[in-house]
């Protein structure tokens, strides 16, 4: 710290007291040699001074009770719709879930006559798990983030972190007790 | 029975006019800012009872300035979709947010602080207004201690002119003892 805009850049810590004291020292002694700098720290105080007033405003009068207004609107609208949607994720979430498993292979194997949708139980690989546990978990995050931007932060919950949650857990447990699904 | 909603018009009461402040001086518009502030609550009001009475300040003022950033990048955006669309479209618009009315500021200082970026603004208002450490605002913003003072040294440069009240004076004096 050598040169005086060096020394400038530090006058709003210094005078907020954030300088260590030997940089505050030197910051001091430097003010008292330096017309340039006692100038500049003038204007700073200034500012300081006038700013809060100049800046100062006060929120609508309005604002308090739209706020409540839409607070009292949530407080009903969570009360009512948390339980029945609770449910509704959790059994979402186990439908979900067993249509990973259940549903046919991605690419089915060549020359099989077995339909689509009854493949043997366990065709998936690890990584083909893994792929669509990450796409599922990417599309409901990303709907959720939408809901929450949309205020219905329950709902977003569970697509966040609810839905995920229930699907990872079965996917970690069908891959822990069935060997050939790991890759 | 609506102790929550008590405690909660109390804590909007007591911080909405610098929620709004720094909402307004970011944004620079005065229904933005006002629908800004409301969203900050309501995500308060969502959170319950996580936060503690001394967190809700910082929690404000964070979740405010991140509001007012996405905000911001929506209206880029918008702004550049319409530089595609056709006048026609243009023309049924709503009229440029940044010509909205704002509230009687000195227009020196009204000027030079258009000419800051929203995150100096926002620095600006933080520092000087809600008295806030370099530091605090560091962490508030999610940035570093060095840019923090690297901006507000340039905000100070901008914005010491233009609230003195003597400025006009001292120019006139120049010029007739020329």
């Amino acid at each position: 710290m050598t040169t005086c805009p060096d020394y400038q850049r530090e006058f709003a810590a210094y005078k907020s007291g954030e300088l260590a004291p030997e940089t505050a020292l030197a910051l001091a002694h430097h003010l008292e040699n330096c017309p340039e700098c006692r100038r500049e720290m003038a204007a700073t105080e200034s500012l300081a001074t006038h700013l809060p007033t100049a800046l100062a405003v006060k929120a609508p009068a309005g604002l308090l009770p739209n706020i409540l207004a839409e607070c009292r609107g949530s407080k009903a609208h969570n009360r009512n719709l948390k339980p029945f949607l609770r449910s509704a994720a959790m059994g979402l979430a186990a439908m979900l879930a067993v249509l990973v498993f259940r549903t046919a292979p991605l690419t089915p194997s060549s020359g099989s006559s077995t339909p689509p949708l009854t493949p043997p139980a366990r065709t998936f690989t690890a990584s083909e798990l893994g792929t669509a546990r990450r796409d599922l978990a990417w599309t409901l995050t990303t709907t959720g983030r939408v809901l929450d931007r949309t205020s219905l932060r329950v709902i977003g919950d569970i697509f966040n972190r609810m839905i995920p949650r229930a699907i990872s857990t079965s996917l970690h447990q069908a891959l822990t007790t069935n060997p050939k699904g790991r890759s | 029975m609506n102790t929550e909603l008590d405690q909660f018009t109390n804590t909007v009461t007591l911080h909405q006019d610098r929620v709004y402040a720094l909402a307004l001086h970011v944004l620079r518009d005065s229904d933005d800012a006002a629908d800004i502030a409301q969203e900050a609550f309501l995500r308060l009001w969502r959170k319950g009872q996580d936060l503690s009475h001394e967190s809700v300040r910082p929690w404000l003022l964070r979740v405010t300035h991140n509001l007012c950033l996405d905000h911001l990048r929506r209206r880029q955006r918008q702004q550049r979709r319409l530089g595609h669309a056709d006048h026609e479209a243009i023309h049924t618009l709503p009229s440029n947010p940044e010509t909205t009315p704002l509230p009687p500021f000195p227009e020196e200082l009204n000027l030079a602080l258009a000419t800051l970026a929203p995150e100096t603004r926002s620095m600006v208002v933080l520092h000087y207004c809600e008295g806030l450490k370099l530091a605090e605002i560091a962490t508030l913003l999610g940035t570093s201690l060095s840019a923090v003072k690297v901006r507000l040294h340039r905000a100070r440069k901008v914005l010491r002119n233009t609230l003195r009240p003597s400025a006009t004076e001292e120019n006139c004096t120049q010029e007739t003892g020329t």
